[in-house]
């Protein structure tokens, strides 16, 4: 039985038991990362003999976090009337659990992978660039790029009005030539570093190196500030991967799978 | 402290455990790190680590954690 959540502090709580006992999960949210959910999502709760499910009703899908006692499988997904992701983090040099198996057996099925990347900021050779800000009047060509080309539910694509903070705040870099817009690169900070969210380079731009260019543009509008770099790569994006490699960044041994229920139903 | 540290270079190979004394303060060490922590912990050193034990004091150092690693072997 499904139901609906309002006690976001009885959440915490109850999350913190659930990791203390050693239970498996994807669910790495801090306590006020958790309340703002249960305050600005619809989360439900699916109880099992030996695990959980919770779901956060996100704009056209819903996103899954899970819990699970040691040696138990996962529970077989309801059908829900919008696509069910699930995304979680890993080590490659560890084996799965959940294997991707148990999943499927759960009725999700494979979507894509990323695995994160970092080099530090000290490793990089000085370098001086001309580097370009992205101005307001270039949102709307950026937002549309971004909901046209990026994978719609685990992007982190930000909405048009925090878009248009983030190149007010001058973490939206371009490329251009004249005023033709060639490709843009949003990054952002945490505590452990500068982080590449998105770039892009248009259609009629690729393999001029566009792409590279940002890159290096991005670390030398952070260099001074940050002392790692770090971003999460499709893998099954070989150029992207190609280049990163290039330029030094080295897998820090985190992987992100990304798994789906669809609502269609097979016939 | 040797499987500690083995553990610990095994999730991030990126962090120098030896040289960061604010492993959680300085956010080198995330939400992610810190669920993996305490089920690798609980497992290798045979430990049941509470609600209580999860403050960042207990994970900003590697000494800090193995003294977290002992007390629990204690009890």
């Amino acid at each position: 039985m499904i139901k609906e959540l309002s006690d976001g502090q009885a959440l915490w709580q109850e999350i913190v038991k659930r990791i203390s006992g050693g239970q498996r999960t994807n669910l790495f949210l801090s306590e006020e990362e958790v309340l703002a959910l249960v305050e600005k999502r619809r989360v439900s709760r699916m109880d099992f003999s030996g695990g959980v499910y919770f779901f956060a009703q996100e704009e056209d899908y819903i996103r899954l976090y899970y819990f699970l006692e040691k040696k138990i499988l996962p529970e077989v997904l309801p059908v829900l009337p919008e696509p069910i992701i699930l995304e979680e983090v890993a080590l490659a040099s560890k084996e799965r659990m959940p294997s991707e198996e148990d999943w499927k057996r759960a009725g999700l099925q494979p979507y894509l992978q990323r695995k994160r990347l970092y080099l530090m900021a000290k490793t990089i050779l000085p370098l001086k660039r001309a580097i370009k800000f992205a101005t307001v009047d270039q949102l709307t060509e950026i937002f549309s790029t971004m909901q046209d080309n990026f994978e719609p539910y685990t992007s982190a694509l930000p909405t048009e009005e925090e878009l248009r903070k983030e190149i007010l705040a001058k973490r939206v870099l371009v490329s251009l030539r004249g005023k033709e817009l060639l490709g843009f690169l949003h990054f952002g900070e945490n505590k452990q570093g500068s982080m590449l969210w998105h770039i892009a380079v248009m259609p009629q731009a690729r393999g001029m190196g566009v792409a590279e260019g940002l890159t290096k543009d991005w670390f030398f509008a952070q260099k001074e500030g940050t002392k790692k770099f770090l971003l999460w790569v499709r893998t099954d994006n070989p150029p992207a991967l190609r280049l990163y490699e290039k330029l030094g960044f080295l897998p820090d041994g985190r992987i992100a799978p990304v798994m789906i229920k669809t609502t269609k139903q097979r016939g | 402290m040797e499987t500690l540290l083995k553990i610990l270079e095994e999730l991030r190979p990126d962090v120098d455990f030896q040289e960061n004394k604010a492993l959680i303060d300085s956010g080198e060490l995330d939400s992610f790190d810190i669920v993996s922590l305490v089920g690798e912990l609980s497992e290798a050193f045979e430990i049941e680590i509470g609600a209580e034990d999860i403050i960042p004091e207990n994970f900003n150092s590697v000494e800090a954690m193995m003294a977290l690693v002992t007390k629990l072997q204690e009890d």
